[in-house]
């Protein structure tokens, strides 16, 4: 993957994930989704797609592999 | 409210001395599966460790008694704002993945076997590596004395009669057991017990979830409950609070990269798929470990309301409690549990004692004492004459220090750990950095650091110190490696080892 598109995922998922913006919708945050409050489920489930984009990330061979020297 | 688990049966206590026996065992089977007597074999067990043992032990020694006590009595005192430690351990691997694939193919190609060694490689400053290795063993010496005190205060809490004797019987009887074991099958006994360590670590907290579940309901009335009683914890943070969310992201996530243990973790992998995939696993784990200690903490919040504040450190024991009294699965379970946690105490001490060793006998004692004339022979004799010293004096200070709180010295390792973020991070990318900046920068650093820390502004802003000093660290470090770019020598070979991976 480009590593300008990685970086730039990665900010808008830690973007979301970061509650910062609940300030202005305060009612809907605490609004509970399956026993947790949606702010938290939003900043969970954002932490989960930072975890996802990384593995896959992970999951391409890094160069020493390409390169044949992995052991 | 007790704090105390009610009395084990022989049964149950003979469950957790099979579980200590079997680290033991490990030990010596360690020792019988050593391939050379080097520094390679005993520090990094040859780097031969496979996908299954590299991710358990990454996970066991990443996740330390803190994470289930600490983060378990967080939640209860600041509700789901907690949740941002299920992102602050994401965000450990996030900052792995800048550095471990070219960390790695360093270490191969030089073979480094401690974090020094890549620095005084990268730098040729063996001023920088001795400041960086102090910087490393002040941090996680701490962490060690913390760890013990946690051993104590597990084998503490159950034997109610005579608390104190347990107390100091558990820290000797615990630390007896990681020296021996560590001493005698180096990595690989450090590595297998982690594995086994994490897997009960693991199963332990998954079944916990369900009998917390069983015994007290689902989240959702858990929550529905926490609204009435306690609306604020259930409510977004704002202001200071989301600095202090963005601070814990930026302390824990570069910090926690740079605990020396886990840079080693990095050395040992058989090959870079191998540390490639137990990456890639490891960065799912915040969502079973983090997220149970957040879930058990909000549960505990709502069915253990008016906790003291000096007893919520002790949820975890008190959920344990009332999970015990009400079955007699419940009371095995909480037998593996007990395991489960002083696995993690466990797992966290002797990694770090293993480390300890290691810095002090090879980036120390060997360049500083010995004048670099010790052979390998000799410094491995030093390390483990290091690693009884240590245990030994970790234990006499975690007895005498029973009664005192550590946590804010707990606090300044990551303060201090982050210092070595632009030498490792920036290290790896940037040719042009200079050893005498990145050193300049590390001193200016920890100085910033520690003396907000001494003069009580530990969180500045919602801030953590450590990140003004990284600030300052930075700057020193950039600045000086662009303005004196002739002046300052590196060594040839690390600077074009970073040109050719570019």
């Amino acid at each position: 993957m480009n590593r300008v598109l990685a970086i730039l995922i990665y900010a808008v998922l830690f973007g979301v994930s970061v509650p910062w913006y609940w300030h202005w919708i305060p009612a809907q945050g605490e609004q509970l989704v399956v026993g947790w409050p949606l702010w938290v489920i939003v900043s969970i489930g954002g932490s989960c797609l930072v975890s996802l984009h990384t593995a896959i990330l992970l999951s391409h061979p890094w160069p020493e592999e390409e390169m044949g020297l992995d052991e | 409210m007790t704090n105390e688990l009610a009395p084990l049966t022989v049964a149950e206590f003979g469950f957790i001395g099979l579980y200590l026996l079997t680290l033991i065992l490990v030990g010596l089977a360690g020792w019988y599966s050593r391939e050379s007597d080097s520094l390679k074999d005993f520090y990094l067990g040859g780097r031969s460790t496979g996908i299954l043992v590299l991710l358990l032990t990454l996970y066991a020694t990443q996740y330390s008694g803190n994470t289930l006590f600490g983060f378990t009595g967080k939640t209860y005192r600041v509700g789901f704002t907690w949740a941002v430690s299920i992102q602050f351990m994401t965000a450990i691997v996030v900052v792995y993945l800048l550095f471990a694939p070219r960390l790695y193919t360093l270490s191969r190609k030089f073979g480094f076997v401690t974090p020094a060694d890549y620095l005084n490689h990268r730098f040729a400053s063996p001023w920088l590596s001795l400041v960086a290795s102090l910087v490393m063993i002040v941090a996680i010496a701490n962490f060690l004395l913390a760890q013990m005190m946690a051993m104590g205060k597990a084998v503490e809490g159950l034997f109610i009669d005579h608390p104190l004797l347990a107390y100091r019987s558990g820290v000797i009887l615990l630390a007896g057991i990681i020296v021996l074991y560590e001493t005698l099958g180096g990595f690989r006994a450090v590595a297998w017990t982690d594995a086994i360590q994490g897997s009960i670590l693991l199963f332990g907290f998954t079944v916990f979830l369900f009998v917390l579940f069983q015994q007290f309901g689902t989240l959702e009335q858990a929550t529905n409950r926490l609204a009435e009683q306690a609306p604020e914890k259930l409510r977004a943070p704002s202001g200071p609070a989301i600095r202090e969310w963005i601070s814990y992201l930026l302390i824990v996530g570069l910090g926690g990269a740079m605990y020396p243990q886990a840079v080693q973790r990095i050395y040992c992998a058989r090959n870079a798929r191998t540390l490639r995939i137990s990456l890639m696993i490891m960065v799912f784990l915040p969502l079973t470990t983090t997220m149970v200690s957040l879930i058990a903490g909000v549960m505990g919040l709502a069915h253990l309301p008016n906790l003291e504040p000096g007893q919520t450190d002790s949820l975890l024991t008190l959920l344990c409690r009332e999970v015990q009294q009400h079955s007699l699965l419940g009371r095995w379970i909480v037998a593996v549990l007990l395991s489960a946690i002083l696995a993690a105490i466990m797992s966290t001490a002797d990694s770090i004692l293993l480390t300890l060793s290691s810095m002090l006998t090879k980036d120390v004692y060997g360049p500083w004492v010995s004048g670099g004339q010790a052979g390998e022979q000799e410094l491995m004799k030093v390390g483990k004459w290091f690693s009884w010293i240590f245990i030994s004096l970790a234990a006499v200070g975690a007895i005498l220090l029973k009664d005192t709180t550590l946590v804010k010295l707990i606090d300044r390792k990551l303060d201090l750990l982050v210092q070595l973020a632009p030498a490792f991070l920036l290290g790896v990318w940037w040719s042009r950095l200079r050893g005498d900046a990145v050193l300049g920068g590390l001193v200016v650093g920890v100085l910033v650091a520690v003396t907000m820390a001494v003069c009580g502004y530990g969180k500045w802003l919602g801030m953590h110190a450590g990140l003004f000093g990284l600030v300052a660290n930075l700057l020193v470090s950039v600045v000086g490696s662009l303005l004196f770019p002739a002046g300052i020598q590196t060594k040839d070979p690390a600077a074009k080892g970073v040109d050719r991976m570019a």
